[in-house]
């Protein structure tokens, strides 16, 4: 599913409900003049998620620090109502930067969307997820 | 403003854009600067770092420099070589002490959704120098 797209927007956010939680595939650019539109789409795909939310970055190709700050409010909006956003397979370039601003701090980054879901399963008598 | 093609590869003295404040329409002069720097061979990586520091310069200068009021402007002047990109990003406010900005990667700041265009262009940059007033700044990186 796509949630509501700005006109000519330079970015997209596709929303895939799973049973384990809500996965948001990120792609394309969040560049200049568009945090705002960024942070209202972002805002409404995750308000009506289950957790945990995972942010999958691999097709992000680029983020200015104003579409660093939305990711950063979403996540605390998230932290405020008790819902965990995880952080999944940025690319290098995005990494980097997550690494600079130490945001990789603020946020739990995953290597893969499966990981990310799987840390949130009960553990079984065995210790199996 | 100057009519040069920014997309040949042509060693031309300093371009001259002067654009609205507005977000938006500035970004036809980062992509007329971004085909400048592609035209000189510059690897993805340089051409990452400009791109993020020139929206950081020209976001603060719609911002903070000219407050949004878009009867003020942003003039970008530029000249790109095989050897270096060199930006100048000025607007019409009053100017600001870069040295006072805080550290956005420390705690509490680490949480708040701005600060980090500053420390940005610095960490991704060789150089980024201030006029005396403050609403200047100039964006040097190497093509190496």
């Amino acid at each position: 599913m796509s949630a509501p797209q700005t006109t000519g927007s330079p970015f997209q956010l596709d929303v895939d409900r799973q049973p384990e939680g809500t996965v948001i595939h990120l792609r394309g650019a969040v560049t200049l003049g568009f945090a705002e539109s960024f942070t209202e789409v972002l805002h409404a795909a995750v308000s009506t998620a289950t957790a945990p939310i995972v942010l999958e970055l691999a097709d992000l190709t680029f983020i200015n620090s104003a579409g660093l700050g939305a990711l950063v409010e979403t996540h605390l909006w998230c932290h405020d109502k008790g819902r965990v956003v995880r952080v999944v397979s940025p690319p290098p370039a995005i990494e980097q930067l997550l690494a600079l601003t130490h945001l990789n701090e603020l946020f739990d980054v995953h290597a893969s969307v499966a990981d990310a879901l799987r840390t949130d399963r009960p553990t079984g008598p065995s210790g199996d997820a | 403003m100057a009519a040069k093609d920014a997309g040949e590869k042509r060693d031309t003295a300093m371009v001259e854009v002067v654009i609205s404040t507005d977000l938006r329409a500035a970004r036809a002069a980062e992509e007329r600067i971004l085909r400048a720097v592609e035209a000189h061979g510059y690897r993805r990586e340089a051409t990452f770092a400009i791109r993020l520091s020139l929206e950081e310069a020209i976001t603060n200068a719609v911002k903070h420099g000219n407050g949004n009021d878009r009867s003020k402007h942003v003039r970008l002047r530029y000249h790109i070589t095989d050897k270096e990109a060199v930006i100048y990003v000025a607007d019409e406010g009053p100017g600001f002490n870069p040295g006072t900005v805080p550290d956005p990667t420390t705690p509490p700041r680490l949480s708040l959704p701005s600060g980090r265009g500053i420390m940005l262009m610095r960490a991704y940059l060789d150089e980024v120098r201030y006029n005396r007033k403050g609403n200047e700044v100039c964006l040097v990186k190497k093509n190496e």
